[in-house]
């Protein structure tokens, strides 16, 4: 008789719910309906016409893979990719791991903790294209900060920093290396939400501060490492704006990027071309996360 | 609960109503110029909006805005312009985007050469002007011979308004920095750079290495060949950089480079050059004539360190070399969609910018030449009033040599990308002239491989 109550309870239960699914659905449409507009068509409009002939106006035609031929063999884009692989290391032991550092240092609360934080945030607030532009003055060979600062020591240095070899792929990571904001905001959140009976736990079994940091705070930032992880390779798989107004991905290609490819093959109105490049940044992008995810296993919940 | 059905109906249905709201294509008078809301006629009037970037700041504006001003004074009560400022890195963009809506406006100000010839012609999207030039021959021979064939297909038909106006570009000096009283043009490059011993010269290298491009265009048309190596892109795009000509051109704009680069030179881009020559950084510097509006007394506000602006000289290139390109698309052409009405105020504007008061007005604003045109004195008298002017007037006689910039007869992307990320190398001796040709002929290869 109880049994035959629970199962009656469920029944109405699911009855209430399939009845509020409209509802459910109708406020999910318009959701639905920009994801199909703004990604769903560009995305498969962007793999079906990457295997075509298209000069953006006139009517695609087919040519297989020929693009992708085209890629793979070109000069241009396996420095671009050799690129992007070192820029990924960087982004994710330097850039993640300065973010993660400072994140650390703020979630010990040391005097002075939050005018730190809200000064850290600033360089977020502006862009990368005015980054790009601050950072054309400071490696300025004839009047930037940097050589002028090297000059007291030594006057008869000159350096063009982002247009000789190999400084300028430096001079470019240097854009975005310690600018590690929202980094250190995941990280900090995910330290903020641990439990403090762990902490305590941990002080009580003798744990040192090394320790605290190694096999308790550290492992449950796993998730937020990740997540920082992820949005730093992708925004270097993307990066343009640090590029174009610097090196224009010169010299002799150092410090070319997919995008700057993209760009270009627009310039000659290869838009097959163009899109292939984008398929591939978006293929990479997907790689990464799922690597990403097995690695960190983000899936996984610590509480 | 029947109300709080209602309420949710209610919201469900505004959010859906508000999201396809933004996706709604109907054009607005304000966003689609040339359309039926952006153009019409009032009391008889005809007027249209016409985009444009040679408005607000745009160096450009100072001369075509008071013309607009003008034609619309002229065909007050008939015809009337209003323009649409559009920034110039985005308008070609833009006429791009009108172009796939189908929204073209009346006149479109210029776009290049492979989006006119590849995709408005072929596509009937331009007004065929062949009828009306031969209805106005006092205009037609006003057009440079070789923009008028280069605009006429093979059926005949003329999509681009040809050009009646040529501005070669030269260089101009500064006489206080370097006080020579030969005659340049008449050198040849060996000599030019013999003389020039240790001045700078204020190179751009970023961007596309605008002045950079320019001396090595010079260069090119210095050596034997590359007159006819140049004039060959034109036509087909130049992908292969192995010409002898184009070697020994390299060589020469890296030995400049490397002995007389202005200090900032790598890296610079335009407005880097021409900062450090109008602050006597640098002795020289290559542009076109419209350069002349900078060195004129109203301008002094962006002169320092002592530079002025009388001081500076123009000459054509060595080799009586003048950079243009007269077989060319020209700067207009017309809807074909657009009604009756907007053609015939379209045509009139053409005729009006074309008529011989308004090409010297131009010629006199920014420079050039207008070889279809009998001067008059007003003009020849106003023109020598303006130092730079003169200069590149007395230059441009019979025996000027007109050659296309490198950057306009190879592929774009390579052109605006390539050139110019290739140059430091070049500049710093990593790069030998054949490296330096090999790289460029892959970046060609690459940007054209089908």
């Amino acid at each position: 008789m109880e049994a035959k109550g629970k199962r009656s309870a469920r029944y109405r239960s699911s009855r209430l719910q399939r009845a509020n699914y409209k509802w459910i659905y109708l406020f999910l449409l318009p959701t639905v309906l920009i994801f199909a507009m703004f990604y769903v068509v560009p995305i498969v409009e962007v793999f079906a016409t990457s295997f075509t002939q298209w000069d953006g106006f006139n009517a695609p035609s087919f040519n297989g893979i020929r693009n992708y031929i085209n890629l793979f063999t070109s000069h241009s884009f396996l420095t671009s990719l050799k690129n992007l692989f070192w820029w990924c290391v960087i982004a994710m032991t330097l850039h993640v791991g300065f973010g993660t550092l400072v994140a650390f240092v703020l979630f010990h609360r040391p005097r002075g903790w939050k005018l730190t934080r809200a000064v850290y945030m600033i360089p977020n607030v502006i862009s990368a294209a005015a980054w790009a532009m601050i950072y054309r003055f400071i490696f300025n060979d004839d009047i930037g900060i940097l050589n002028s600062l090297i000059r007291i020591f030594n006057p008869d240095f000159s350096v063009d920093w982002f247009y000789v070899s190999p400084w300028a792929f430096w001079s470019v990571t240097f854009t975005w290396l310690f600018y590690a904001v929202i980094v250190t905001l995941i990280v900090l959140g995910d330290l903020l939400n641990i439990p403090q009976e762990l902490t305590e736990a941990a002080h009580i079994d003798g744990a040192t501060g090394w320790q605290l940091i190694r096999y308790v705070h550290l492992p449950l930032c796993r998730s937020a490492i990740g997540t920082s992880i992820i949005c730093s390779l992708t925004s270097r798989i993307a990066m343009y704006e640090q590029i174009a107004l610097t090196t224009a991905g010169g010299p002799d290609y150092q410090t070319v990027s997919l995008p700057i490819l993209l760009v270009n093959a627009i310039t000659d109105y290869r838009y097959g071309y163009a899109n292939a490049v984008g398929v591939l940044m978006f293929l990479i992008g997907l790689v990464i996360l799922w690597v990403v995810n097995r690695l960190f296993r983000m899936d996984e919940t610590d509480y | 609960m029947k109300k709080t059905r209602l309420f949710a109906g209610v919201m469900a249905g505004a959010l859906l109503a508000a999201t396809l709201a933004g996706c709604n294509s109907a054009p607005s008078s304000a966003s689609t110029p040339g359309s039926a809301a952006a153009s019409g006629s009032s009391a008889g009037v005809v007027e249209v909006t016409i985009p444009s970037y040679k408005t607000g700041e745009n160096v450009g504006a100072v001369f075509f805005e008071p013309q607009v001003e003008r034609f619309n004074a002229a065909y007050e009560g008939q015809y009337h312009i209003t323009l649409e400022s559009v920034p110039q890195d985005t308008f070609l963009d833009q006429m791009k985007m009108l172009a796939q809506q189908g929204e073209l406006p009346v006149l479109v100000q210029s776009g290049d050469v492979d989006w006119l010839s590849n995709v408005v012609y072929p596509n009937g999207l331009a007004y065929d002007l062949s009828g009306w030039l031969d209805e106005h021959p006092d205009l037609k021979a006003r057009l440079m011979p070789d923009g008028l064939a280069f605009c006429t297909d093979e059926s005949g038909a003329v999509y681009s308004m040809p050009l009646a106006t040529v501005r070669p570009t030269g260089f101009f000096w500064n006489s206080a920095l370097w006080d020579t009283q030969e005659d340049l043009s008449a050198m040849t490059m060996d000599e030019f750079i013999t003389a020039m011993g240790d001045q700078k010269i204020a190179f751009s290298t970023a961007e596309n290495g605008w002045v950079a491009a320019l001396f090595l265009t010079a260069a090119i048309a210095n050596e034997e060949g590359g007159i006819e190596w140049l004039q060959s892109g034109v036509e087909n795009r130049i992908v292969d950089f192995s010409e002898p000509a184009f070697l020994n051109a390299i060589g020469t704009l890296q030995q400049l480079l490397q002995n007389n680069a202005a200090p900032n030179s790598i890296g610079a881009t335009y407005a880097d050059a021409a900062n450090s020559f109008m602050s006597n950084q640098a002795a020289l510097i290559s542009n076109g004539p419209w350069m002349s509006a900078d060195f004129a007394s109203t301008n002094s506000a962006n002169w320092s360190n002592g530079f002025d602006g009388a001081d500076v000289r123009a000459a054509l290139f060595p080799g009586q070399v003048g950079i243009a390109n007269t077989a060319t698309y020209g700067e207009w052409f017309i809807s074909a969609s657009a009604s009756p009405e907007e053609i015939e105020l379209a045509l009139a504007f053409l005729e009006f910018i074309n008529s011989p008061e308004e090409i010297e007005a131009y010629l006199l604003a920014e420079g050039g030449d207008a070889p279809g045109l009998t001067y008059s004195d007003g003009f020849k008298e106003e023109q020598s009033k303006t130092q730079v002017l003169a200069d590149l007037a007395a230059d441009t006689t019979a025996d000027a040599v007109f050659v296309p910039c490198i950057l306009d007869v190879i592929p774009s992307s390579v052109a605006n990308s390539d050139f110019g990320m290739l140059l430091p190398s070049l500049a710093d001796g990593t790069f030998t002239p054949e490296d330096f040709a090999q790289r460029m002929t892959q970046a060609a290869t690459e940007a054209t491989a089908e």
